[in-house]
């Protein structure tokens, strides 16, 4: 799945630590979704999302191969 | 006054601490003989209560601990215990046949999980690098 994630954490110019504290995970994880290496729960998707003021969909996408 | 509040991380560092030295104490007294021969029911039982009741705070205290993590980290756990499982299950079982045909003494049962715990720390560690 991909995302938009690094560009939106970019754009309010946060960085890891201060997204992962915000979200309430580790900062492994957002490194991990930011990659595409792992694909966030719902609920911790809709947080994400949540804190951009974005739908889900505009966060994260899926590919034509998944 | 405002109250501090320990870090949830560090209490649990704590607790850790305690229940490890817990078990080792309680590992000592049942493996070493403190007691001295064990012949009589009751102290045999005693010795096999004290010795459960001393690992036990450290299975609640490991189920504590991964349930802190984030879903992320509860994963790599869960892989990393798939691993070690499947690999302690092919130590164990390729030691019993080396053991039938002669080639080995027989393996400890307390190796066997000393060998998963080992697997699962080295998996643990190698997992994450995979999602980088």
């Amino acid at each position: 799945m991909k995302n938009r994630l690094r560009v939106l954490r970019a754009a309010f110019n946060w960085s890891q630590m201060e997204l992962r504290l915000r979200v309430g995970v580790s900062r492994q994880a957002i490194n991990a979704i930011e990659t595409g290496k792992y694909d966030p729960s719902l609920p911790l998707a809709m947080k994400l999302a949540r804190l951009f003021d974005k739908t889900v969909e505009d966060v994260f996408e899926l590919e034509e191969t998944d | 006054m405002t109250e501090q509040k320990i870090d949830p991380n560090i209490r649990l560092l704590g607790q850790i601490a305690l229940t490890t030295l817990l078990w080792a104490g309680t590992f000592l007294i049942t493996k070493t003989g403190a007691f001295g021969h064990a012949g009589s029911l009751p102290v045999r039982l005693a010795l096999v209560v004290i010795g459960i009741g001393g690992f036990l705070p450290v299975v609640y205290l490991y189920a504590k601990s991964i349930r802190m993590q984030d879903e992320f980290n509860q994963r790599v756990h869960c892989i990393a215990i798939s691993i070690a499982f499947a690999v302690t299950a092919t130590v164990s079982y390729a030691s019993d046949l080396l053991f039938e045909a002669g080639f080995i003494p027989p393996m400890p049962s307390t190796g066997v999980w000393a060998v998963m715990m080992g697997i699962w720390f080295i998996t643990m560690i190698v997992t994450p690098r995979f999602y980088r």
